[in-house]
């Protein structure tokens, strides 16, 4: 039964897990997704805003069969509360990334990359005379900013997350 | 003041546990201590600590209850491994209880430290390290409750040594730390109709049910039919069927892993749940005789055998120790064939005979060996001697070995090739080897 078509229909999912808060949490979590071999590609892990939870957030590849398989057995770990996902839509306003970059730019340069990280929105941490920082969470954003550092060169020598 | 072990063995004794199937070593060595002062609380002392992960799994099955093992940190833990892994791929509630480092020692790679529960995650349904003494209470608890509810399966509680041995200062346990509830929820009424309806419109049924349908105390019925009988060589059906008919069917069953498990479960007429105890899921040889002394010890007074081969027999046949000691009346058979049957079965079928490394030129006089620990010993060599050989063993009072120089030739059918679909096995007529049938039998892929 379909191996193959299992394999054509890969796609990414972002699966959201709620976890009482006990040491050892994340890595039962991480290893479930390792012994199917299936890749982590993004996660997060903070407290959630019950006491004594925390919230796993990952994203990964996979088909349908596998992921509802997965989820269902993320559930029967004791340790976990709840589990949602639903595959992964960049046109979906929840959907966010969120960048911090270290622009090392100066003078008329810099003020070029001021105006433009103001026009797409992103939030100036810190300005100093030879370089910014600069956090942003808009898709847009990040996209013109990955661009404008492959096409301009020494311009936009981003110091990708640090 | 009570010590953690003392707690610990508090706890298990009011979780109903009155056998520990276990190996004692230095992180251990308090609990050990404590454990003189629980006289209700029996503990069989393995010869090796795989044989006391097998023991509880069989006490397990054969009860229904949880079965609870020990062993000491390190090597002690990581020796129960196999067990736990065959526990947990036939959902058997177990309690692993190990022995840790010193709290203060974690992580620095001691004298006998290993990250058990690291190495054990994905082998039992949930394991625990004790922090402190504080938490113990509460996670007995839940090891208990984890492991008994839903789907059944092994917890591990992994107790650094420090805890162990220290002295409780205000045992104030809390109450209820899991979100968990005990689930026994019924079963989905919607699948449960379909399920109904497919059987009632079925002309010739077989259930292939899981081991919830006991879990749940549902027990269903099955028979099959007989075949005709050979001459000369000991056939090994033989021995099986002429066993079951001698135990009435009603003997606690445990086999190793190979042809001889696929032999008993086709020819012993199984009429009881709880009667088979066998390695389906991982297929760990070296299973048998520790499952049947979980057995023995659980029901003393039933007719417990282990049916083995003499692959399978050799990797835990020290726990004839253990037999001894307690003075375990398990009626061990072992179909003796020379080899490893089912992969030389394998090899004569898919790799044209090349039989490599199944076949052993010399084995152990096993006459001898039960010599060697006192216990009585009966070997059949011609098929006319199969059931005086089964009736004098199993006549006996105390453990016994009956050995069967059975036909290395002899197959076992059907027989699904790996990878292979159920639809497609080979039939092959048993008997008569190797021209085998490749039979497609009817029905929907």
């Amino acid at each position: 039964m379909g191996e193959e078509k299992e394999r054509g229909s890969q796609r990414p999912y972002v699966v959201s897990i709620t976890v009482e808060n006990r040491p050892g949490v994340l890595a039962r979590v991480a290893s479930l997704f390792s012994a199917r071999n299936y890749n982590i590609e993004a996660l997060t892990a903070a407290h959630s805003k019950e006491p004594g939870t925390s919230m796993i957030t990952c994203t990964t590849w996979g088909d349908a069969r596998t992921m509802e398989r997965i989820v269902k057995q993320l559930r029967n770990l004791v340790e976990v509360k709840r589990v949602v996902h639903a595959p992964l839509d960049v046109h979906n306003p929840r959907v966010r990334e969120m960048i911090l970059v270290k622009l090392d730019v100066e003078g008329q340069r810099q003020r070029e990359a001021l105006e433009r990280a103001k026009k797409f929105g992103a939030r100036i941490l810190r300005r100093a005379p030879r370089g910014l920082l600069i956090e942003a969470t808009n898709g847009r954003w990040i996209h013109w900013g990955l661009r404008a550092r492959q096409t301009k060169g020494k311009e936009w020598i981003g110091k990708w997350p640090r | 003041m009570k010590t953690g072990s003392r707690i610990l063995l508090e706890l298990l004794r009011e979780h109903g546990v009155d056998v520990i199937f276990g190996y004692p070593g230095g992180a251990v060595i308090h609990l050990y201590d404590e454990l003189t002062r629980f006289p209700e609380i029996r503990h069989i002392l393995v010869r090796h600590e795989q044989a006391a992960a097998h023991a509880a799994d069989g006490y397990a099955r054969a009860t229904g209850r949880p079965g609870v093992c020990l062993a000491t940190s390190g090597p002690g833990a990581t020796n129960l491994v196999t067990g736990l892994a065959c526990a947990y791929c036939d959902s058997v509630p177990l309690i692993a209880i190990t022995g840790q480092v010193a709290t203060h020692q974690l992580g620095r790679d001691s004298f006998q430290e290993v990250d058990i529960v690291g190495i054990t995650r994905s082998c039992t349904k949930h394991n625990y390290l004790v922090r402190s003494l504080a938490e113990l209470p509460d996670i007995v608890q839940e090891a208990f409750m984890v492991a008994t509810t839903g789907r059944p399966g092994p917890v591990l509680i992994d107790i650094p040594r420090d805890v162990l041995a220290s002295q409780d200062r205000n045992t104030s346990r809390r109450s209820s730390p899991s979100h968990k509830r005990p689930s026994r929820r019924p079963g989905h009424p919607l699948q449960v109709r379909r399920a109904a309806e497919a059987i009632a419109r079925a002309q010739r049924p077989i259930l292939c049910s899981g081991a919830g349908v006991i879990n749940s105390g549902a027990h269903a019925l099955l028979s099959g039919p007989d075949e005709p009988e050979p001459k000369e060589v000991i056939k090994p059906q033989q021995v099986i069927k002429e066993l079951s008919q001698l135990t009435s069917a009603k003997a606690i069953i445990s086999t190793d892993v190979g042809q001889h498990q696929m032999w008993t479960a086709l020819n012993y007429s199984f009429r009881r749940p709880r009667t088979l105890l066998s390695s389906g899921g991982l297929g760990a040889m070296g299973y048998g005789l520790p499952a049947a002394i979980g057995a023995q010890v659980a029901f003393p007074l039933r007719e417990v055998v282990c049916i083995s081969g003499d692959g399978s027999f050799q990797m835990n046949m020290q726990e004839l120790g253990t037999l001894i000691s307690y003075d375990l009346p398990v009626k061990v058979v072992v179909l003796n064939n020379g080899s490893l049957g089912m992969v030389r079965q394998w090899q004569s079928l898919l790799f044209e005979g090349r039989y490599s490394e199944t076949i052993f030129e010399r084995g152990p006089d096993l006459q001898k060996l039960a010599q060697a620990y006192g216990i009585k010993s009966f070997r059949a060599l011609f098929p006319d001697e199969v059931v005086p050989c089964l009736t004098k063993g199993l006549g006996e009072k105390g453990p016994v070995i009956m050995e069967f120089l059975v036909d290395p030739e002899e197959k076992v059918y059907p027989m699904v090739l790996p990878g292979g679909k159920l639809d497609e096995m080979i039939m092959g007529k048993e008997g008569q080897s190797p021209s085998c049938t490749k039979a497609r039998v009817s029905g929907r892929s």
